[in-house]
């Protein structure tokens, strides 16, 4: 039962999603069967489009949504079967950073507050001992002292993204899903979060799952990478070797499409 | 010979906000050559929009200009009455908006809004503005424009609203198109669809296009000349080959760099530091020298424009030493290829 030391294992997951009233339901097949594993201070890349089933994978594995079927299994407990007033206590080990900032940040609470509330929800710090631990967590995202009394609306995109990721390790998680961290970023910010994002894994060693659809983020952060397209996993394997050598017609498309600098150099040597 | 449709002169102006007055246009020049695709990029809060939304005079109310001229065919359309702007707009001038799911209407089909525009600039008849619309959206590689037609905004997705809104931006042709953020919050495989579309609807319709994008690979793949803006300046503008090969300004140089670090997803990454400027309290002198890695003392001085070559501009002090270095985008191409000219 113990996986060969992963620290997450996803076996059989199925997420189904139904629209309308009976009897004509319509159900779609968001995630279709998906298996896989995530091993200690590894980083894993979920890649797909819109509608792949990427997002709801992370969301069915955070008990976010209810999985349809499957099992998960985090860190020796199985998630999927942990009762609902229990998967609170699972947040301590297992975090979230949100797409957007701008809009998963309370604008009413400080930086102080947004995070600190995760270490008083978990582990029960005292005052003295939250306050010098969101000291830590500014410094380790790369923020001040001072922006602990800002609001999110007082700071810049970057910023706020900085401050999700600190909310995020402040009660040091063992997994932490990333969902797109830095699409909504300018590109000469991009660089500094994504490195963030690396130089924290190394120091603190935690495993990351990482949702994009931007190819070279991913290939930035993840050694392995999982492809996905309408909610299975069409290709899986070793960064570079997915990205040099891909099988799937589909990986092969989406690489192929990835707007860059190529464009340009093709149509001024073409 | 080349003829500037629309040109930019030292335009400035500012937001009205409690916060404060955000200065949005700084003084912008910049030359939109007939015929040809110019690109406008920049990072969030660069002025572009804004930049562009004076061609149309379409500003939110609490914009107020500070001074400089906007001229279309050399004559200032900020002098223009209403009813003068009411004909020039959507005739002369369109604007695809970003965003396309807020910016179509949601309680009209497809169609009507198509149909509509249509009817305003031609005078036709229902029955042929129906026709028109199946025809542009056909054009605009609808698979069913039959069905497309009859459907609204939510019913679409984001890369077929793009269309749509595409559409209705070229149904009546106009002299100018501005195609604001046209593949932003798209699939990448949509967007390659998107860009490839634009470019033979371009070729094919001969007219004059502004395209705001803060993606430089779109650039590349779209734009003949293209103009850098930061905190509403422009920082370089002129053909693409000379601002990405012959780079004469740090801000453009920093920032094909950061592009091709983040998005080619090899290599160290690359980003520049710091976070752009407060537009409520703009440095003094160029407003780059807080983040730029080539700042001396002359940079407390607000730098001038200097040309380069006849249309490469860049509003740097240093731009004629910047420009003997090779571009980022020089570096990386292979000898074989790097010496074609465009």
């Amino acid at each position: 039962m113990n996986n060969n030391g992963a620290l997450l294992s996803v076996r059989g997951l199925v997420k189904h999603f139904e629209a309308g009233f009976w009897p004509k339901t319509v159900t779609t097949v968001a995630v279709d069967s998906i298996d896989f594993e995530v091993g200690p201070g590894e980083s894993v890349g979920l890649v797909g489009e819109s509608g792949s089933g990427k997002t709801t994978t992370a969301r069915c594995i955070l008990r976010l949504v209810e999985p349809t079927s499957g099992e998960v299994t985090f860190d020796g407990e199985r998630v999927d079967q942990c009762p609902s007033g229990e998967v609170r206590r699972l947040y301590r080990k297992m975090q979230m950073v949100f797409q957007d900032p701008n809009s998963s940040l309370n604008p009413r609470m400080s930086v102080m507050q947004i995070v600190t509330e995760p270490m008083k929800l978990h582990l029960g710090m005292t005052e003295l001992e939250w306050r010098t631990r969101a000291e830590e967590i500014m410094t380790m995202v790369g923020l001040g002292r001072h922006h602990l009394d800002r609001y999110s609306g007082q700071l810049s995109g970057g910023q706020r993204q900085r401050v999700g990721v600190g909310r995020a390790i402040a009660t040091h998680p063992k997994l932490v899903f990333l969902d797109e961290p830095t699409s909504s970023l300018d590109v000469s910010v991009r660089g500094q979060v994504m490195q963030l994002l690396i130089d924290l894994q190394r120091e603190l060693g935690m495993s990351y799952v990482l949702i994009s659809h931007d190819l070279g983020v991913v290939r930035q952060l993840s050694q392995r990478v999982l492809v996905m397209f309408n909610g299975k996993i069409v290709e899986r394997g070793p960064t570079e070797q997915v990205f040099e050598d891909p099988e799937h017609d589909y990986t092969k498309r989406l690489l192929a499409a990835v707007p860059s600098m190529d464009g340009y150099r093709r149509r001024r040597s073409g | 010979m080349t003829v500037n449709l629309v040109e930019f002169e030292a335009l400035g102006g500012y937001f009205e906000t409690i916060g404060g007055d955000v200065f949005a246009l700084n003084g912008v020049d910049l030359g939109i050559e007939e015929g040809k695709v110019t690109g406008l990029v920049g990072e969030t809060g660069s002025g572009k929009t804004v930049a562009s939304l004076t061609i149309s005079r379409l500003m939110p109310e609490n914009f107020r200009f500070t001074g400089g001229e906007v001229r279309f065919r050399g004559d200032n359309l900020l002098t223009w009455g209403e009813e003068k702007m009411g004909s020039f707009r959507g005739k002369k001038v369109s604007v695809s908006f970003q965003d396309p799911k807020a910016a179509l209407n949601p309680v009209f089909t497809v169609g009507e809004q198509l149909g509509r525009v249509y009817r305003t600039h031609t005078g036709a008849t229902k029955k042929e503005a129906r026709a028109k619309a199946l025809q542009v959206l056909d054009r605009v590689q609808i698979s069913d424009p039959e069905h497309t037609i009859g459907q609204y905004a939510h019913e679409l997705s984001g890369g077929m609203a793009q269309r749509v809104m595409i559409a209705m931006s070229v149904i009546y042709p106009p002299e100018l198109l501005i195609l604001d953020e046209p593949t932003t919050g798209l699939d990448v495989t949509v967007q390659e669809e998107i860009i490839i579309m634009l470019r033979d609807l371009v070729t094919e319709l001969g007219i004059t296009v502004l395209l705001i994008t803060h993606d430089l690979g779109v650039v590349g793949e779209l734009c003949d000349n293209v103009a850098v803006m930061y905190a509403g300046r422009v920082m370089e503008f002129g053909p693409i080959e000379d601002v990405f090969e012959r780079t004469a300004n740090p801000y453009t140089r920093e920032l094909l760099r950061s592009t091709e670090s983040v998005e080619g997803g090899v290599g160290d990454l690359y980003s520049i530091t710091g976070a752009p400027p407060d537009l409520r309290a703009l440095p003094d002198g160029c407003y780059f020298k807080p983040r730029c890695p080539d700042k001396e003392v002359a940079c407390d001085e607000t730098p001038g424009l200097v040309q380069i070559v006849e249309r490469h501009i860049s509003m740097c002090h240093f731009a004629q030493r910047l420009v003997t270095t090779p571009g980022p985008l020089n570096i990386q191409l292979s000898p074989d290829d790097g010496g074609s000219s465009g």
